[in-house]
């Protein structure tokens, strides 16, 4: 019998790739730490029902003091290869095609005045 | 309880809004597109006496504004996004039911492949917070800029909505293994213009070869344990405060004194 060959390629150091969901877990993680917990900040994953090789990503924001009031404030939809994804935001959807895009539309949302403003909101109504 | 539904589509309609209260004796009253000052027409609808409670001060979802015939402290909202808000109502000695309120994206910037899509993922987080609150019984009601025959609204992964009381009081479907629950959809009924006029809630007449001219993009959907607690007698696609007209001589919106799309009401029993 031949010996088996490894036709794989050399991989060297393998470069880990953080998901997406890896992602949106540590910026939630800083909002809770930036509120002191008032607000805590999730990421809830969902199967797509439209494709079974798909994952909705939900960053929603808790409020526990409010009966756990949430605010859903982006989902990211993508696949089990993470990029291109897509990121759901008030009803559009924008196309991402890697992480450093990821990661600036991400800055874009956490920063804008409208979310910037569900924060303060919910804040001072916690904190009342 | 009465609900009455308007998009109002960014015009100041505060004197209108409120004579169609004072005349449907509405309870819950749902705006969609306002730009309304919520006190001034807070003003206008308790001009006579002071029945009406302003908007929940909790909620964040700008595309939808609720006013109340009681305290907003009974209808908090639970989970939201900019545009849908789901609300806990527990009035005393009542039965606690979800109300649903959503304003969804528009066929001027979304394909009707779009609008499907982000139907499966909107009804993800509706059912997440039926799942959470414990309540089942959920009435979801808005702008939906789908008719009710359309993709999103059909599908089983989509809002499962179907036209018939019998079918949605039936177990949900199953599909390829998975298990969705129906909504029912009355609005199905109010097509046409056999019965009553007009034939729609929203009239686009469109220069495509393809034009359904009359649309119902206006709906009243109802989870089927609440189908029961549903005056079906009461549903009506509104044309007249009383004093106005909203439709001229040929029964279309005047879009141009009021809103492009017209105001839907119905009970709901307790």
């Amino acid at each position: 019998m031949a010996e088996a060959n490894d036709l794989w390629p050399e991989f060297g150091q393998i470069e880990k790739i953080r998901s997406p969901k890896t992602i949106m877990i540590e910026q939630a993680n800083f909002l809770n730490e930036k509120t002191k917990n008032v607000l805590s900040a999730k990421v809830e994953t969902s199967s797509s029902s439209t494709s079974s090789q798909e994952l909705i990503q939900f960053f929603k924001i808790y409020v526990p003091a409010l009966n756990n009031y949430n605010f859903s404030l982006f989902y990211v939809r993508h696949k089990v290869i993470f990029y291109p994804l897509v990121i759901g935001l008030d009803g559009v959807q924008f196309p991402i095609d890697d992480e450093p895009q990821f990661v600036e539309k991400l800055i874009e949302i956490f920063n804008s005045t409208t979310t910037l403003k569900i924060i303060r909101t919910l804040y001072s109504q916690a904190v009342e | 309880m009465n609900f009455l539904f308007w998009n109002i589509n960014g015009k100041d309609l505060s004197d209108n809004i409120a004579l169609l209260c004072e005349k449907y004796s509405t309870d819950v009253l749902i705006l969609a597109e306002s730009s309304v000052n919520d006190n001034n027409l807070l003003l206008k609808l308790n001009i006579n006496e002071s029945s009406y409670y302003p908007p929940n001060p909790l909620s964040n979802c700008t595309k939808i504004k609720i006013f109340t015939k009681f305290h907003f402290d009974f209808i908090p909202p639970v989970s939201e996004s900019v545009r849908f808000t789901i609300r806990k109502i527990s009035l005393p000695a009542q039965e606690e039911f979800l109300l649903t309120s959503i304003h969804y994206i528009d066929k001027s910037n979304h394909s009707n492949e779009s609008q499907s899509e982000m139907a499966s993922i909107l009804i993800k987080q509706i059912e997440a917070t039926e799942i959470e609150s414990g309540l089942s019984k959920n009435i979801v009601v808005g702008d939906f800029n789908m008719n009710p025959f359309e993709k999103g609204m059909i599908k089983a992964n989509g809002f499962n909505a179907t036209m018939s009381e019998d079918i949605a009081l039936g177990s949900g479907r199953v599909v390829q293994g998975s298990h969705y629950r129906y909504f029912y959809n009355p609005m199905w009924s109010l097509y046409g213009d056999l019965m009553t006029k007009p034939a729609g809630t929203y009239f686009y007449p469109s220069s495509e070869l393809v034009s359904y001219q009359w649309n119902i993009f206006d709906q009243v959907l109802l989870r089927p344990e609440i189908i029961s607690n549903f005056d079906k007698t009461s549903l009506e696609i509104i044309t007249t405060d009383g004093v106005n007209n909203f439709v001229r001589n040929n029964n279309r919106p005047n879009s141009g004194l009021f809103s492009d799309h017209l105001p839907i009401k119905f009970t709901i029993n307790f």
